[in-house]
């Protein structure tokens, strides 16, 4: 099939009424409201960059939860999307910080120990993702346990490799000119870079056909092989690119906190990388860096007021699957429903004299109405189908 | 794309022999083998499912596959698919021995199929199942970094199919949302989609109104006449609407084969569907659903 072809213009249009996921929900606010959230995320931008130059302890809390986001986005994009949970990501965030670690103190340089680092993460994704992806589902889960249990186990006993409980301390950080990975600002900014390129990757990789693939393989993988997928093949490139993240995600902990030791890979820090993308939202990407926010914060704030903190956190988690199971991301995306809902009614009650609003629904499908009807069932959301249905033009396909 | 083509009318019944016995197959007239099956067996382990079968299908046959419950059907169609792989015998598509072939592979060489409980993307919208489908034999299914509403052909051919078959408006719809018997045809549509030689359809008008079971008899109908249909059914008003040949399946075994107005009359299927005693009652209605 060729893929570079031309459309006609009824499948342009197509796409242009259905391709653009904000415009359904943008069209009835007004022009302040739709301006609000562009204002929002650069003011949340501004903010960020204040706490990352001041140096700070807010700062290196910050810094932590960007390094974890990469690894729970990692987590997300296999398993939100996917449908495969993995509970060994930890050690591939161990593998990439104790790689660069390691290659310095075997005399490489920085820069050559971070690229040793991301080949080690590789080839182990690519080694032990043979074996992962064999299996799925509940199976699938303690495989990638037992695989991070097994990192987990290495860094804590090959002592001549790892230095075992004591872990390895950073020789020296990579530099470009004046831009050294010393200065703990240059870390931060990279960091944040780093977070926003992985974001952007993993973003652009879902919407891909690839993506679109990987939700078929969670949603119906019996049909997706009737359909000529080896999702063999898509469950292993999905292992290995969530591994890979995770590495990066390693190595900048390594910049980050100069120390490497088995405690990263433990059990725990797989089962908070899980928690931060239920918590966050699954299926989202984004969703897991407000989880890595919520999860940093109880570790790093709240432990230092509460000593049960952990039982606090299990409270939350439980209180947040039950009642929005969708996530501090289902919570944001029902919040912009109700102020989409509230702006659209707002609308129709402007009009003076004109018809009633549920007159105006019925006899105008076409409506901003229905279009946000439409493209809230593209998008799959029950919530917006029911609040705003509008009956549906009569077509050839009615039986 | 073959699949989506109207089908003008229904291919005429060839002069096949009439049903000699389970070994008889239909006459291939110069015609392409399009399936051979041969001496399939399937346990599972103490049951034996499918029991030495023994088929011929040519190209462009519409063939259908009757038989009681737990007769081995849907066994043989995962045999046939790739799904399982038999105990013993061999699976030729077109000439080729696909037996220890996987179910993707078997879909590159032209073989697409539905299943008896529908499976879709059930949280995907209808777009987006039929461009999956679409791209299923595409080189870009692997593409990482590029938006698949980008790839205006694929995305023009799932809109084709839709439209083909009156799913057009539905597109934005996500599968959950639509009745049982767009479901159905959204299954035959994914399995079009692949541009299949040979079609399994397994049982697709089950679960369906009466209104619904005219509109999937139709949409089979309209099928290009160059591609093999083979379908199981158990209401035997779709079948003989859509096929002109049929094996009959029991325990496993191929009690008989035949054109459809034939088997119909065999004592033993008779026998099969509406017991030993009405079948000798001279019941000649073994028209309506069996099951």
């Amino acid at each position: 099939m060729d893929d570079l072809g031309t459309t006609t213009p009824t499948t342009l249009d197509t796409l242009s009424a259905e391709g653009t996921p904000a415009r359904w929900w943008v069209a009835p606010l007004t022009l302040g409201e739709r301006m609000a959230g562009p204002i929002l995320g650069a003011a949340c931008l501004v903010v960020i960059g204040i706490i990352l130059t001041s140096g700070s302890y807010l700062s290196t809390i910050f810094e932590d939860i960007l390094i974890f986001a990469i690894a729970a986005m990692g987590v997300d994009f296999l398993g939100g999307f996917g449908g495969l949970i993995t509970l060994g990501q930890a050690g591939f965030v161990g593998v990439g910080a104790y790689g660069v670690a390691i290659a310095e103190v075997h005399g490489y340089g920085p820069w050559a120990a971070t690229g040793i680092s991301l080949a080690a993460v590789l080839g182990l994704a690519v080694v032990t993702g043979v074996v992962a992806v064999r299996v799925s589902g509940i199976t699938f889960v303690i495989v990638t346990l037992a695989l991070g249990q097994i990192f987990w186990g290495l860094g804590y006993q090959w002592t001549s490799l790892t230095s075992g409980d004591n872990g390895i301390t950073l020789l020296s950080s990579p530099s470009i000119g004046p831009w050294s990975l010393s200065s703990t600002m240059t870390v931060w900014v990279t960091t944040f870079v780093v977070f926003l390129a992985i974001l952007a990757v993993l973003l652009l990789m879902v919407h891909s056909p690839f993506g679109l693939s990987l939700r078929g393989l969670k949603s119906n993988e019996r049909r997706l092989r009737a359909l000529g997928y080896r999702t063999g093949l898509q469950r292993y490139i999905g292992y290995v690119i969530a591994s890979f993240v995770a590495g990066i995600a390693g190595v900048l902990y390594i910049f980050s906190n100069h120390l490497i030791s088995p405690a990263t890979l433990t059990f725990s820090q797989d089962g908070f990388l899980v928690v931060m993308v239920i918590l966050g939202g699954l299926g989202t990407i984004w969703g897991p860096c407000l989880g890595a926010l919520v999860v940093v914060m109880f570790e790093q704030e709240i432990s230092t007021y509460l000593a049960r903190w952990e039982t606090l956190m299990g409270v939350v988690f439980i209180a947040a699957v039950i009642f929005t199971p969708g996530g501090i991301a289902g919570l944001l995306r029902r919040g912009r429903l109700a102020l989409t809902r509230l702006a659209t009614a707002r609308r129709r009650a402007k009009p003076a004299g004109g018809p009633a609003p549920a007159v105006a629904s019925a006899t105008a499908p076409n409506s901003s109405a229905g279009d946000a009807l439409d493209a809230a069932r593209t998008r799959g959301d029950g919530d917006a189908a029911r609040v705003t249905a509008a009956p549906r033009a009569p077509s050839e396909g009615d039986r | 794309m073959s699949g989506a083509g109207v089908r003008p009318d229904a291919a005429a019944p060839t002069s096949r022999p009439s049903a000699g016995g389970p070994a008889s197959p239909p006459t291939l007239e110069g015609r392409e083998v399009a399936l051979e099956l041969d001496a399939i067996t399937c346990r599972f382990e103490e049951l034996t499912a499918v029991d030495s079968v023994t088929l011929t299908i040519p190209a462009g046959s519409r063939f259908g596959i009757i038989g009681p419950n737990g007769a081995g059907k849907t066994t043989l169609f995962n045999v046939l698919s790739g799904e399982l792989r038999p105990a013993s015998g061999t699976v030729k598509l077109f000439g080729r021995d696909v037996t220890r072939m996987s179910a993707p592979e078997r879909v590159r060489l032209g073989m697409g199929r539905t299943f008896q409980v529908v499976r879709l993307f059930s949280d995907l919208t209808v777009r987006e199942n039929l461009t999956l489908a679409v791209m299923g034999l595409s080189r870009s299914k692997l593409q990482l970094l590029r938006p698949w509403r980008t790839y205006r052909v694929h995305q023009a051919l799932a809109e084709e199919l839709a439209s083909s078959f009156g799913l057009r408006d539905r597109l934005g719809r996500t599968a959950g949302e639509l009745s049982h018997g767009e479901l159905r045809e959204l299954e035959v549509l994914l399995a079009l989609a692949v541009e299949p030689k040979v079609l399994l359809l397994d049982e697709p008008a089950a679960g369906l109104s009466p209104a619904e079971r005219v509109d999937i008899q139709a949409l089979l109908r309209r099928l290009d006449p160059g591609l093999t249909i083979i379908m199981i059914e158990h209401d035997m008003q779709v079948l003989r609407g859509v096929v002109d040949w049929v094996a009959v399946l029991d325990h496993g075994e191929l009690v008989t084969q035949g054109p459809t107005a034939e088997v119909q009359r065999h004592e033993r299927v008779r026998e099969l569907y509406l017991g030993r005693a009405a079948a000798h009652d001279g019941a000649e209605h073994l028209g309506s659903t069996t099951s």
